[in-house]
């Protein structure tokens, strides 16, 4: 997961002016612009797992926008989507949103609005990937403990202390305390609340 | 007979001897004449002048006084020619007898042999003494003594020769005395008798004979000294001093010596002579051994050649003095040998038994020596080689001194060997022997070879007799009149006749067919050696007959001349051939019809192929076959100015563009491998720079089911692609112009072509602002940026300029239109759409209908859309034999309609009447346009358009157009298709 890498927003649409438009009113605010004429370039050169998001002009030759969505789906490519279109009609939108796009934007766009929900984007991009990276590290780093120290780990998250367990275990409070011990160590948790804040954001 | 030279002395010295005795008494009578001279006066003038004598006288000077006798008749001279003439005068060229006068006339009577003109003279001469012993004158006497001399000398001359051939004679010559005593000897004798003459002198000539001749000698002898006529001439056999004996050839003649008789004996050495005889007769022996043997064997019958065998080996060994002679023979194998036959001298032991299958390996060296060098001669047991131990031990044993043995061979092969033993006393062979061996050995190789092919032969005929009596064919031998001489044992089973029925019968009693003449027609043709094949047919003793198959030839027996036939009943071989007959007849009628079958059949397929052959060669497409590398095989026509040979044997790689090449080659191997046709489209860009496109077909041409080529029916599709190209972009144009045929419309697409730009302008705008109020400062960056803003607006002004312009030009221009033209146009638009999902669009069409004032462009627009729906609706049905039906006709005398029926999804009910309301689209994608800009078209032509459902499914979609035109024509037509 490339957490270094600045987010991009990747624009595809087959308009040459428009196209460098964008990019030029995009980078005016700070971000990072790859753009590409058709949808093909696009996931040709789109370099895997880039944070970002993507502007997609809906209809285009070749790959329509919708295609590319329903190709990105088929990848695994999880950047949030934002659709600009022309003339849009219900059933269009409807498909697009039922395909993961994040918003759906009529022609002519106001650039204010573009920016904020390209910024949204990328927003919600992140998180998701803090998300997913905060899962994927609790989840690794729940693998590293014995069957026992999650037994322990469940009830210390429930709020029992650490007497408490002993009872409910059937062991001295000598050995949960050495079990807690070990676990605030593997879970690299500073304290019980935030050991219990990781396992409430991270569901597994 | 003596030798020549001895006889003729013999002769010689016989007259010599008369001569000699004559001479003397001659002499005698001399003397008396002479005596009786002396005595009386008258008496020697008678006789002196009958002498042949010379009386005469001289003076004291030397005067002849005198001269008388008849000498000097004999001497041719008269005494007138002497006398008163000076002996000195006359004889002065004679010193020594002037010098003899002259001596007698000093006083010294003298006798004096003097050769004087030719003649011998001895003269007596005395001197005459007067009283005072003065020597008054000479008297003498000459007589010729000329023959005497000359007979003395002869005499002496002979007696020479005589002498020296006596003594240098190589006969020894003795000369025996009344008594037998040897009175003579020459040096001969030394060698003949070994002794020195002088030492036989004396001795009897018996001591110097055989004992067993001497009283033949002795009385041979006697009678001739007898005075009988003995034989002169014999051979007898004498003895040597030292006692060896010596044949002699004796010549004896008798002498008459001083009153004796002597015997003169020639002797000549003849032992070699007589040895040499002696070795003659042993050849005449030998040669005859030799060639009583050679004749005896040849013709003596077989079983008598073992004791002919054993009585030959008897003659040569006792011809050559053996004790033992013997015959061994080499067994089949080689290996061993055995003592077959023998003969013993008397007293000699018999070994032949013990000799019995000797192992040749046990005897090595003899074995050897004999088949190497074919001979063993072995003069003393005792002496042979150590390489020959055993074969010494063997010998020894058997008690055999000496022994020779030669090799007998036939055709170069020992078959045994023949030989000699000596047992009581060593010998050793001469040459001679051997080869006497070596011959007989020979014949009896030979004899023995004949025995034994006799008796092969007598074994091979043995077995050839049984052989022909138990064959399975039947063997006759008829004589040159066709009489039965002989027949085996199937001759009679097959005839039924018994052996002695057929004997005497002839062919003709047998076979009927045989009448004399053919007989004798067939024996004519038979040459010995060559066989004759002879069709017959014999009849059986119970009537019955079969053919039969002769093979007959001729051959002799002893003088006789006969013919040996072999018959076989070939009835079953005839019933066979009439099978075989029939069969072919069957068979050749079968062939014949199959022949006409196939003429037909042959006649049918050249007119098919004439058929398809046309077909090929007028068809508008190109066909080719094509090898798996891409050779053309076959092409039936070109397009371009190259002949079809030019382009056959080269491939379709030299025809077509390179980038084609490859699509090419992997078709063709497509089709090789799976055999499966497949479509295929090639573009080609000709010299003229024009592209081509051809479509066609690669498919497989099959033989015995392989694939052997590839056959290629391409079309040119130049135009079509052309027209599809074209239709496209027609299409397009339709398309677009559907959208633009109202304002609305219009708008739109303006609207959605401008806003590209503006939105392009709003971006680099807002992006100018956000970076300035950033505080960017880069000019260069934003002027560019800012260029760019004012290229968008061009372009969003060029866009509606343009929109104007195209509007413009597409003023709706009406013309008298053909509806179905306009149809069949959309149709063959629609088509391209139709074909992708296999739908067929049925036309039927109004003939003669009116025309209409309309824009054809439009129309055909509304007919396409139309067809481009109902094509939509019936793809979604997934029908089978899908189509679409089109219809014009004319609905009232001024109203025209067109439908277009489909069966496909259909529309229901609820959305029927909004399908035409704009941006309504069941559709997936699409705006929803096409129906309401129809509409419109069809309205404003004053027309109607509706959709009606179908009963059965699917949907009716019709429009109306008034004939009569609501408004006059505007513009020209421009369109080609009005």
């Amino acid at each position: 997961m490339n957490l270094t890498a600045e987010p991009t927003v990747f624009v595809v649409d087959d308009d040459n002016a428009l196209r460098k438009s964008l990019c030029w009113l995009i980078e005016s605010i700070g971000l990072r612009v790859q753009t590409f004429a058709s949808a093909h370039e696009f996931l040709d050169a789109y370099p895997a797992d880039t944070p970002g998001c993507l502007v997609l002009d809906v209809r285009m030759p070749g790959m329509s926008g919708l295609d590319l969505q329903e190709r990105l789906e088929e990848r695994r490519i999880t950047i949030p989507v934002i659709i600009i279109t022309g003339y849009g009609d219900v059933p269009m939108a409807v498909r697009a949103m039922k395909a993961g796009a994040v918003d759906f934007i009529e022609k002519p766009v106001s650039d204010q609005m573009l920016l904020d929900r390209i910024q949204q984007a990328i927003m919600t991009d992140s998180m998701h990937r803090e998300s997913k990276r905060g899962k994927s590290q609790f989840a690794a780093r729940i693998e590293l403990l014995t069957p026992r120290e999650r037994e322990v780990m469940d009830k210390v998250v429930s709020g029992l202390s650490s007497r408490e367990i002993g009872d409910e275990l059937g062991v001295s409070f000598k050995t949960v305390e050495a079990h807690r011990a070990k676990i605030m160590k593997k879970m690299q948790a500073s304290s019980v609340p935030h050991l219990v804040r990781m396992a409430l954001n991270n569901e597994v | 007979m003596g030798d020549p030279l001895g006889s003729a002395d013999i002769s010689e010295l016989e007259s010599l001897r008369l001569r000699i005795a004559a001479l003397e008494r001659q002499n005698a009578e001399y003397r008396n004449a002479l005596a009786a001279l002396q005595d009386g006066d008258s008496l020697w003038k008678t006789v002196v002048s009958n002498a042949p004598v010379v009386l005469w006288a001289l003076d004291q000077e030397g005067i002849i006084t005198l001269t008388e006798g008849s000498a000097l008749g004999i001497l041719g001279v008269q005494p007138a020619d002497f006398l008163g003439r000076s002996v000195f005068t006359i004889y002065a060229d004679h010193p020594e007898i002037c010098d003899d006068f002259r001596k007698v006339l000093a006083g010294e009577p003298l006798t004096t042999h003097r050769f004087l003109n030719g003649c011998w003279f001895e003269t007596r001469m005395s001197p005459l003494f007067d009283s005072r012993g003065v020597v008054t004158g000479v008297i003498g006497v000459s007589t010729d003594t000329t023959e005497r001399v000359r007979a003395e000398q002869s005499l002496a001359r002979s007696e020479l020769l005589f002498r020296e051939i006596v003594q240098n004679a190589s006969d020894a010559i003795l000369v025996v005395d009344y008594e037998g005593r040897i009175t003579f000897a020459n040096p001969r004798c030394q060698k003949l008798f070994e002794t020195s003459p002088e030492e036989m002198i004396g001795r009897h000539f018996l001591e110097f004979t055989a004992e067993q001749e001497q009283p033949v000698l002795r009385q041979r002898f006697e009678r001739r000294m007898r005075g009988e006529e003995v034989e002169r001439r014999y051979e007898a056999r004498l003895r040597t001093q030292t006692g060896s004996l010596r044949w002699a050839d004796i010549s004896v003649s008798l002498l008459s010596r001083e009153g004796e008789a002597s015997t003169l004996v020639l002797v000549r050495d003849i032992t070699q002579r007589k040895r040499g005889e002696a070795k003659l007769l042993y050849r005449e022996r030998f040669e005859q051994l030799i060639t009583s043997f050679s004749t005896q064997f040849i013709n003596l019958p077989l079983d008598e050649i073992d004791s002919g065998l054993r009585g030959a080996l008897g003659a040569i060994g006792a011809f050559a003095g053996a004790d033992r002679s013997y015959i061994f023979l080499l067994d089949e194998t080689g290996q061993t040998m055995s003592n077959t036959h023998e003969w013993c001298a008397t007293g000699v032991a018999p070994h032949s038994q013990q000799l019995q299958e000797i192992n040749l390996d046990s005897i090595p060296w003899f074995r050897q020596e004999l088949f190497s060098k074919q001979v063993v001669h072995v003069p003393r047991v005792a002496d042979m080689p150590p390489e020959a131990t055993l074969e010494r031990e063997h010998f020894a044993a058997q008690g055999i001194q000496s022994l020779v043995v030669v090799s007998m061979l036939i055709d170069r092969e020992p078959i045994g060997c023949v030989g000699f033993d000596a047992v009581r006393t060593e010998k050793r062979w001469s040459q001679d022997v051997i080869s006497l061996l070596r011959i007989v050995g020979e014949i009896f190789a030979n004899a023995l070879a004949r025995k034994q092919a006799e008796a092969d032969l007598q074994a091979s005929e043995e077995r050839f007799r049984r052989l022909v009596e138990h064959a399975t064919d039947a063997f006759y031998v008829y004589d040159l009149e066709g009489r039965i001489v002989d027949v085996n044992q199937h001759a009679c089973v097959s005839l039924l006749y018994s052996r002695e029925e057929l004997l005497r019968m002839s062919l003709s009693d047998i076979d009927a067919t045989m009448v004399p003449e053919r007989i004798e027609e067939m024996w004519k043709r038979m040459l010995p050696g060559v066989p004759l094949t002879i069709d017959g047919t014999h009849r059986r003793k119970d009537g019955t007959s079969f053919p039969v198959e002769m093979h007959a030839g001729l051959f002799s027996l002893g003088e006789r001349q006969l013919v040996l036939a072999l018959a076989r009943d070939i009835t079953e071989r005839k019933r066979q051939e009439d099978a075989l007959r029939a069969a072919r007849d069957e068979l050749e009628l079968r062939v014949q019809e199959r022949t006409a079958e196939l003429r037909h059949a042959n006649a049918e397929l050249q007119r098919s192929e004439a058929k398809w052959r046309s077909l090929v060669q007028n068809a508008p497409d190109f066909i080719m076959t094509v090898a798996r590398n891409g050779t053309i095989l076959f092409v039936n026509r070109m397009a371009s100015p190259l002949a079809v040979d030019n382009v056959l044997g080269r491939t379709v790689y030299d025809f077509a563009p390179p980038d084609q090449h490859e699509g090419i080659r992997t078709g063709l191997e497509q089709v090789f491998a799976t055999g499966e046709p497949h479509d295929f489209e090639i573009r080609s860009v000709g010299n003229d720079g024009r592209t081509s496109w051809f479509a066609g077909r690669m498919g497989a041409v099959r033989e015995d089911g392989e694939v052997t080529a590839a056959i290629l029916i391409t079309t040119d599709i130049t135009l079509r692609k052309r027209a599809e190209e074209e239709s496209k972009q027609h299409q397009a144009d339709l398309a677009h112009i559907g959208r633009l045929s109202t304002m609305g419309e219009m708008a739109a697409e303006m609207a959605h072509e401008l806003n590209q730009p503006l939105a392009a302008i709003a971006n680099y705008a807002n992006g100018c602002i956000r970076r300035l109020k950033l505080g960017a400062d880069d000019a260069e960056t934003l002027i560019s940026v800012l260029d760019e803003v004012t290229a968008q607006a061009n372009r969003a002004s060029r866009i509606i300029s343009e929109m104007r312009d195209f509007v413009r030009k597409r003023a709706v221009v009406r013309s008298r239109v053909d509806i179905n033209q306009c149809v069949r146009s959309a149709i063959s638009l629609a088509e391209i759409e139709a074909k992708k999902y296999g739908i067929r669009i049925h036309a039927e069409l109004a003939e003669n209908l009116s025309r209409v004032n309309a824009n054809a462009i439009q129309i055909e627009q509304v007919v396409l859309n139309l067809l481009l729906n109902a094509i939509d609706a019936t793809q979604q049905k997934e029908l089978t034999n899908a189509e679409v039906a089109i219809r014009t006709e004319l609905e009232s005398e001024d109203v025209i309609a067109v439908a277009v029926i489909d069966r496909g999804r259909g529309i229901s009910p609820e959305h029927v009447e909004r399908i035409f309301d704009p941006f309504f689209t069941t559709k997936t994608q699409g705006l929803g346009m096409g129906l309401s800009i129809s509409r419109s078209i069809v309205e404003s032509h004053d027309g109607r358009l509706c959709a009606v459902a179908n009963p059965a499914g699917g949907t009716t979609f019709r429009f109306t157009l008034p004939i009569l035109t609501a408004g006059p024509f505007e513009e020209p037509c421009n369109e080609p298709d009005c």
